[in-house]
């Protein structure tokens, strides 16, 4: 009876051991911390744009992706073609579920990146979800795909950033990344989600999310309320000063007029 | 220190220097020959990153500070009709407004855009290549030695004109004309002006010239004075249909185009009238040409956002 007691008391001690261990090692796999600096955007008068550092713990050995996405908003955009050997706007394409900001930053480059991501991330997720109506070019919409990331890229809103995160302080026991993205001056106000993916053999280990903010303060916060929600009066005010300025120019520059 | 300032409309950071420069150098223009600007400032602020609806809002707002202190200046030397003026500003508006039914017509016939480019480029060679010889030749003439004027008899367009009815003397352009002439034709250069999303300026004042038969001078200061009403207009109706007037831009515009608009207007006095058409005749083909090279050259990207000239 005592050798039974003693066998079972091994045994659970065992299971009990290997269960603490298997969910210690899963805690240490997890990504933790994912942290924003800074953590909200303020738009001032002198707003030329912001570097943002993002930082996790995460899992040793694996792929690292960070995409920041803004809110998505129908936009309408004119394609150009040509007419009678000339060109020009040719018709209006409304472009749907669209970001209005899209960045990714990877720790790997190149192929392997290409290999391991596969069509879940980055340009190639998009063209899932982004839709064209209106008038499409004969050859569809494939090229308009093309040239709307072309477009966006320009403006610095879309952006792949292949190694741009950074692998710190390596361990078992997980490891800190760092990634540094430079956020455009033409970057609207509103609400982005930034999304950690840990990648592992082409297969997504876990995902965090977290959200920051883009808001205007002070004068522009102030001039945007009065354009948007007091229009009438916000066009008179632009049409007085115009006028006022004119005239004290011309007070301060009249001389001697001819009569 | 940077010299970025944030427009909060256009959601773009722009140096304050370049926006100053630009300001300055339309309104130098703008008093010079009486023209609103709005076809040159326009598009050098889509390419300093304006998005092209507040560039075109934001623009109509600084021409009527550049306008309003052109005119001023026009004034105090005696060159605004203000009777001409009003009867092309009553003509300007009901022509502004069949152009925008026009254009409502093309847009849904799919060939708006069409129309619009070939008459930007048609409209600008014409007016810039006949200012431009007529000019030259005038300053020809002048420069040789006294040639004997002989009377020469009327042609049909003054028969016809001096034909029309209800006649009316417009004493500081030293003409007498009908009254329908200037409203015709002010209908005339506002259907141009809808279709082309111009104030129309440029064409004004060829069609002030050589249609109303106006001195060059009282020409600049008349059309600066039609174009500040429009552009009053334009801009209220900017901010409130599309809330795409940027103050910030509009005041950093004004500021340099006031002040440039001064410089030009005292340039204007000391230019003759043949010297002025043939400068301005010459930035008018300028524009024509970067225009048709922009339609001839394939574009980099062939997605653009709606808006602007």
């Amino acid at each position: 009876m005592n050798t039974r007691n003693g066998v079972r008391f091994v045994f659970i001690l065992i299971l009990t051991l290997f269960v603490t261990s298997l969910s210690c090692s899963l805690v240490s796999a997890t990504s933790r911390d994912l942290k924003l600096n800074p953590s909200e955007i303020h738009i001032r008068e002198f707003f030329q744009g912001a570097s943002m550092t993002i930082t996790a713990s995460v899992p040793p050995q694996a792929l690292y992706i960070i995409e920041i996405k803004g809110e998505s908003h129908a936009q309408e955009l004119l394609r150009k073609g040509r007419r009678g050997g000339l060109w020009m706007n040719v018709g209006e394409v409304k472009v749907r579920a669209a970001p209005s900001l899209y960045l990714m930053l990877t720790s790997e480059t190149g192929d392997l990146l290409k290999k391991d991501i596969g069509p879940d991330f980055g340009y190639a997720a998009l063209k899932k979800v982004i839709t064209f109506s209106g008038q499409l070019p004969k050859n569809g919409s494939d090229m308009l795909f093309d040239q709307f990331l072309k477009l966006k890229e320009n403006q610095g809103l879309y952006g792949i950033f292949p190694g741009a995160i950074k692998v710190k302080g390596k361990g078992t026991e997980g490891q800190k990344i760092e990634g540094k993205v430079d956020l455009p001056c033409n970057i609207t106000p509103g609400s982005y989600q930034v999304i950690l993916s840990v990648v592992r053999d082409s297969k997504l280990l876990e995902q965090e999310i977290t959200e920051f903010t883009v808001e205007m303060k002070g004068l522009p916060e102030l001039l945007s309320t009065l354009a948007f929600e007091h229009a009438l009066f916000y066009g008179c005010l632009a049409v007085i000063i115009a006028i006022v300025f004119g005239f004290l120019m011309g007070f301060v520059f009249g001389g001697k007029g001819a009569h | 220190m940077s010299w970025n300032i944030y427009l909060p409309i256009a959601g773009a950071s722009v140096n304050i220097f370049l926006l100053l420069g630009l300001g300055g150098a339309v309104g130098f223009l703008s008093g010079l020959f009486g023209v609103g600007g709005g076809f040159l400032m326009t598009p050098l602020l889509i390419m300093a990153g304006i998005p092209p609806l507040v560039a075109a809002a934001s623009d109509s707002n600084q021409i009527v500070a550049a306008s309003t202190s052109a005119t001023y200046a026009h004034y105090r030397m005696g060159n605004v009709d203000f009777k001409m003026g009003i009867l092309l500003l009553i003509g300007g508006v009901v022509g502004g407004a069949l152009g925008v039914q026009l254009i409502h017509i093309l847009r849904s016939m799919g060939n708006a855009d069409f129309v619009i480019k070939i008459t930007y480029v048609v409209m600008l060679g014409v007016v810039g290549f006949y200012m431009f010889m007529e000019s030259l030749q005038s300053l020809r003439k002048a420069s040789m030695a006294e040639e004997r004027v002989e009377p020469s008899k009327p042609s049909l367009y003054v028969r016809t004109v001096q034909a029309l009815p209800f006649q009316m003397k417009f004493p500081k352009s030293g003409v007498t004309l009908s009254i329908f002439l200037p409203l015709i034709l002010g209908i005339f250069v506002g259907i141009l002006a809808a279709i082309m999303g111009v104030g129309g300026g440029f064409i004004m004042v060829p069609v002030m010239v050589y249609m109303l038969r106006m001195p060059m001078h009282v020409v600049v200061g008349t059309s600066l004075f039609q174009i500040l009403f429009t552009c009053v207009n334009v801009t209220v109706l900017q901010a409130v249909e599309n809330h795409t007037v940027d103050l910030i831009l509009a005041i950093l515009l004004l500021l340099g185009s006031t002040i440039g608009a001064q410089f030009g207007a005292r340039l204007s006095r000391r230019l003759k009238g043949d010297q002025l058409k043939i400068i301005l005749a010459s930035v008018v083909l300028l524009v024509m040409f970067q225009m048709l090279f922009g339609l001839i050259l394939s574009p980099s990207i062939m997605l653009a956002y709606k808006g602007g000239h």
